[in-house]
Formats: C-alpha cells, structure tokens, sequence
C-alpha cells in the first residue's frame, strides 16, 4: 500500500510538471492563436539560463534567478519579434510551420551556443525526499506542484477577470476581430511569448533541479503535449487536472505494467491517450467548443 | 664537352624521375561516421581527435615507408540511421572506401544490408550487439557487447566479494535505442546462462533524459538488490546517482565506459560525487603510465591531439590504430593496386592483430566470421572513483561467456 501511495503520489506530482509545461502552451496559444511545437526547447533555453547564471556565473541564487528570469523575458520577447512579428493575421498554416522552424532552429542554437556537453544542473530545491509511514514524496516536485498550482490560478485570473488578460484571450478568437476591437495583437503575441519563456524556464528548474541539462533535454516539451489536448488548449486550470491524470496512470502504469510485460508502457500511455483525444474530444475536456456560423 | 652536358641532363634526369617515383604516394580516403548534433556529441571531440592523430602518426611513419596516405574525412551522420543512410550514397561515390570508420548501432541500422552490396567493410570501437552477433559480418566491433561488459562487473564482484548466492541488481535502460534494449537482452540472458551469479530483480524503463527516477530507485532499493546498472547515457547515469543519494542509498552504480566515471564524472559537477559508482569495459583505462598512455603522449606531443586522455580519446585511438594495422597488412599481402573492402574484409577476418600494434589499448585483436565482435580471449579493467579521481581496482578482467541472445 505505502508502494501504491508513493507511485501515485508522485505520479501526480509529475503530472502537475506535465501541467507547467502545458500551461506554456496554452499562455501562447491564447494570446497568440500559436500552437508551438518547440515550447520543449524554450524548456531548455530557460535551463541553460538558470545554468548560465547560477553554475557558469556562479551567482548567488537571489541574484541568479531574477536575472535568469529577465533574460527569460527577453528571450521570448526576442524569439516573437524575430519568428512571429510578421506573421499577424496570417493563416494557422504558417504559425504552425515557423513553430517547426523554431524547434529545429532552437535546437541548433543551443548546441552552437551552449555546446554538447551533459552539464550539471543547480538544485534549487532541496533534493531529499520526505518519508512518511513509509510514503516517500520527491521534494522537488512537491514544490513543483505547488508552483503550478499558483501559477495556474494566477494566470486564470488574468486571462478571464483581467481587462488586460481578456484582451489576450480575444486575439486567440481572431487576429483580425481583435484588431477591428482596437486590440494591439502585437502586444499581446509579445507578451504570450514573454510569459511562455517563463514559464519554460520554471518548468526547467523543476525538471532538472540538481539534475543535468544538454541540448536534447526537450523530450518533456512533447510528453507534455497530451496533457495540453485532454484539457483543451484554452482551459489553464483543467491543465491541472489532465497533468494529475495523465502522471498518476502513467506512474502506476511504471511500477505495475511495465514490469509484467518487460516493456515501457507507460511511456507511450500519454501519446496513445493523444490520438483518442484527437479521435474523439479533439477540444479536450474543458476547451473552448466554437461554433461556426454555416 | 657536349658530351658531359649531356651525361649531367641524363643524370638530373634520372635523379629527378627517381625522387618523383619516391615521392609518389598512393592516397585511400577512409571516411567515418561522426555525431556532433547527437546523443554522442558530447563524446565526439576526443573520439574523432583520436582517430586524426592516429592517421597522422600512421602517415608519418608506416604511410611513409608504404608510399601510402591515409586521409580521413569525417562525416556528421548525427548517429541517426536515417541521415547515415542518406549520406552514405554520396560518401561512397565521392571517397571509394576500402574501409569505414563506424560509431555503433545507427550506423550498423542504417548500413547492414549496404555494407556487403557495396562491399565495404566499418570498424566500430564501441561494443557489439545482439543482433550484429551474426555469421558473415561486414561492420565489427573492437569490444564485446555492453552486456559483456556488464557481466565483467558481475564476476569481478562474484569473485572479489568470494560470493555464494547470485548478485541481484536491477538495470535502468531505455527504449529509445535499440543498443540500450539489446543491452538489457544480453545481461538476462547472461542471468539465465549463470543463476548462481546474476538474479535480475527488475528492469526500470526511463526516458533517455530522465526527469527524476527517486520514485523507482526507491522502489528497487527496497528490494534489497546489490547494483544498479545504468548503460544509457550520462544523463542516465546522474539521474540514477542522484536518485540514490536521495534515498540515502549506497547500492553501487555500474556504468558503462560511454556514460562512464568521466563523463557522468563532469555531468554531476565533479567525480568525486560518485562515490561507490564502477565502470567495467573491456578496453584500455584511462589511467598514466602505461603503454597506451605514453602513446597517447606521443601522439599529444607529435601528432596534434588535442583531446584528454579519456574514454573517447581512447575509443578514436583504438580505433585508428586497428584500422591502420589492418591498412598496413592488406596493402602489405595484396599491394595498393586494386585493394578493395573485400580484399580489406579478408584481412579483418583472417589476420590477428598484436597487441605490439594496438600500444596496449587491447590485447592481440581476431575477429571472426560468426559475429561482429570477438567472442574470446578478450580482458578488461573495472575501476571506480578514488579521492576524486579515476582508479582502476582490476586491470586484467576477464570477460565473461553469454549465451547467444
């Protein structure tokens, strides 16, 4: 029983991981109508940072992840006015495929500029677990789930109850409607990429916290993408509940499954899972469902 | 007079003729396969340095003597099989090799059935696998299989610890690699083949970035096991230590020489965290004072190699060194006319190379035809972290027997 507790636990702890990251998807996608492929290599992007100020720099980390988080914002702020800065009011098609384009362009950055070396990540968290009755809960994650559950609250307020956040959320229905409103899409795409970069790069020292990093840690990015589809894009708090879900079956699915069939189930679980959102419930559970005037 | 000017033109003549014919030298290009936007490109530097060095020493001394230059040209195939295959039509048009530099599984994937078609033979220094243990090779391996070299660590502890009972570890692999799933295959089946040495308790299938792996190796600790194997990658490797120092285990860590001491060494932030970690391969320690060390001084003092005196640094060196060796004896038994990968294949499989020639980075080399690799008369070392640095606790460890898997 202690075993199951722990597993579940913990699953649901890295679910809510899962949930960070989606939640980068949905800031950009709300703000931006932008699906990006790539938000798993803004994860390390923000890694690197985190690595560039608090091991390469050796900064303290009062004065480490502030500037890790500025630099952040300035990253996304770079990244949209390079890729998306004139792709305003263009067809999904092309946001799509500069997402590709800076997935495969990210991925070459990093390695050019940070080189291919696995190096050691910070521990900003304390890295031992807390043992109960038995039940062993990992500290880094815990703290990471208590993370997402704030960050989540606190962007749900600002996309639905803020003048500012509803304004965001009105670009995501129509670059061109939200324009003819009066509403800057400029704006806010820089600003669902500022945000977007942020939250990678929280979700990056919860990953990695006294881990390592390289250029090809970005597999989360995509582990995270069925997460986003159960929830539905828009729906930021629902990330909560998809990313529980989908951590504690694919945990329980680790612990109990794989052994019996010699195999790693649990790691396709979330993508099978994908395909039967995409078959079935392509809006996920608490998306936005469109109607469209025929 | 005419007549001695004459005689001097005829002279210069044929000093002239004569110094061309010595300075005419025949060229083969042998490329190989490199990863610098990959898995491995972390390893790449001292590997493809290793190789270069060893050309240019080879060049300088034998090349010389034979009238023969090796030129190597490296290629970035990104250790995927998709773009090996795509790039290796055009290696072959261009460079005409007799023989291949190779790297391990992708590049075998990518070229197993081209390699006999287009009759080119690649040497790869890594490990061998379970599905290139097959009879007509064209692609070999200068080491047994990761799982050999796994159960190296298992009978050195069986012995050294005077065992009565089976070692029982668990061993965290991931599918992302074929070479990684065949590593689990091979050490089962070296469990199956020796119950009273190995008892695998379980198999932990990760990711090849792992986020956090407390949860499981807190489930395998309490199992009471005696090892944890990682033979992924070093990414693997920090993420299994880092995991039992959380749960304040001191179950020891077994690493492979590619995610090994070193390399997990500079990925944790620094060797000395890996207390009670080993590294079994069957290959030439890293370590000063030996005879494939003092080469490795030559060839940084002479020859331009850069690199440290690491696992990949030696993985390139060795490498380089076969392949000049078997060069040197195919051109020596057929000439340079018309040498062709399947006259260099009968050389790989029928000549043994010494150990003289190796500069003690293996011991006398024969390959076969029934498998990729060596199956016998092959030695190791197992070493762990001794105040911060590398030690190896034995240099002369034999490796094992597996049942075919």
């Amino acid at each position: 029983m202690t075993l199951f507790l722990t597993f579940a636990i913990n699953g649901a702890l890295q679910g809510l991981l899962y949930a960070l990251v989606a939640i980068g998807f949905s800031v950009i996608y709300r703000a931006s109508k932008v699906f990006n492929i790539a938000q798993g290599e803004l994860l390390v992007l923000g890694g690197f940072l985190v690595w560039l100020t608090l091991m390469e720099w050796a900064l303290p980390l009062y004065l480490g992840l502030p500037l890790s988080l500025a630099l952040a914002v300035a990253s996304g702020w770079l990244i949209e006015r390079i890729f998306f800065k004139r792709l305003v009011g263009e067809q999904i098609f092309a946001m799509v495929m500069m997402s590709i384009a800076l997935l495969i362009f990210m991925r070459g950055f990093m390695l050019v500029v940070f080189g291919p070396d696995v190096r050691a990540f910070p521990a900003i968290f304390p890295a031992k677990p807390i043992i109960f009755q038995g039940v062993m809960v990992i500290q880094p994650l815990l703290f990471g789930g208590i993370l997402t559950v704030l960050i989540a609250f606190g962007l749900s307020y600002f996309f639905n109850r803020t003048r500012a956040g509803l304004g965001l959320t009105a670009v995501a229905e129509d670059h061109r409607t939200a324009m003819d409103l009066g509403i800057s899409v400029r704006r806010a795409s820089q600003i669902a990429w500022m945000l977007g970069m942020v939250l990678a790069m929280f979700g990056a020292v919860v990953s990695m916290n006294g881990n390592s990093i390289n250029f090809l840690a970005s597999g989360i990015g995509f582990i995270a993408i069925p997460v986003a589809l159960l929830a539905g894009l828009e729906a930021i708090t629902g990330m909560l509940l998809a990313g529980v879900l989908i951590g504690v079956v694919e945990r329980l699915t680790a612990g109990y499954i794989d052994p019996l069939i010699g195999a790693n189930f649990a790691s396709i679980f979330p993508l099978l899972l994908m395909l039967l959102i995409l078959t079935f419930r392509p809006s996920g559970f608490f998306g936005w469902k469109t109607i469209e005037r025929i | 007079m005419k007549m001695n000017q004459l005689l001097l033109a005829a002279g210069l003549s044929a000093v002239l003729m004569g110094g061309t014919a010595a300075l005419a030298e025949t060229e083969f290009v042998t490329p190989g396969w490199a990863d610098y936007s990959g898995p491995y490109a972390d390893i790449m530097p001292g590997w493809e340095g290793g190789r270069v060095a060893v050309i240019e020493w080879w060049n300088a001394n034998k090349g010389k003597e034979l009238g023969v230059k090796l030129t190597y040209k490296g290629v970035d195939g990104r250790y995927d099989p998709a773009q090996v295959a795509s790039l290796w039509p055009g290696v072959l048009s261009e460079f005409k090799p007799v023989l291949l530099f190779g790297m391990g599984g992708a590049d075998y994937a990518a070229m197993n059935t081209r390699l006999p078609e287009d009759k080119v033979p690649m040497i790869s220094p890594t490990g061998g696998y379970g599905f290139t243990w097959a009879p007509n090779p064209w692609s070999f391996n200068l080491r047994p299989t990761l799982a050999h070299e796994a159960a190296m660590y298992v009978d050195w502890r069986h012995k050294s610890e005077a065992m009565t009972r089976p070692l029982r570890v668990v061993v965290v692999a991931s599918e992302a690699a074929p070479a990684w799933v065949d590593t689990v295959n091979g050490i089962k089946s070296f469990a199956v083949g020796n119950p009273d040495k190995l008892d695998i308790v379980d198999v932990i299938w990760t990711t090849p970035q792992p986020t956090d792996l407390t949860t499981d190796i807190f489930a395998a600790v309490s199992k009471q096991i005696d090892a944890v194997i990682v033979m992924t990658n070093s990414a693997g490797s920090v993420a299994v230590k880092r995991a039992l120092d959380n749960v304040g285990s001191d179950v020891p860590l077994v690493l492979g020489a590619h995610n090994g001491l070193t390399a997990a060494g500079a990925a944790i932030g620094g060797m000395e965290k890996l207390t009670n970690t080993f590294e079994c391969a069957a290959m030439a320690a890293p370590v000063s004072g030996s005879e494939a060390a003092a080469f490795y001084d030559e060839l940084h003092g002479s020859y331009g190699l850069e690199t440290a005196w690491d696992n990949s640094t030696i993985l390139g060196v060795s490498q380089g060194l076969f392949i000049a060796a078997i060069m040197e004896e195919a051109i020596s038994q057929h000439g340079v006319d018309g040498l062709s990968g399947e006259k260099v294949r009968e050389v790989i499989i029928n000549h043994t190379v010494p150990a003289a020639a190796m500069h003690g980075l293996t011991g006398d080399m024969k390959m076969n035809n029934e498998s990729s690799f060596p199956l016998s008369g092959l030695i190791g070392y197992c070493a762990t972290v001794k105040d911060g640095a590398f030690a190896v606790l034995d240099g002369a460890v034999p490796v094992p027997d597996i049942p075919k898997w």
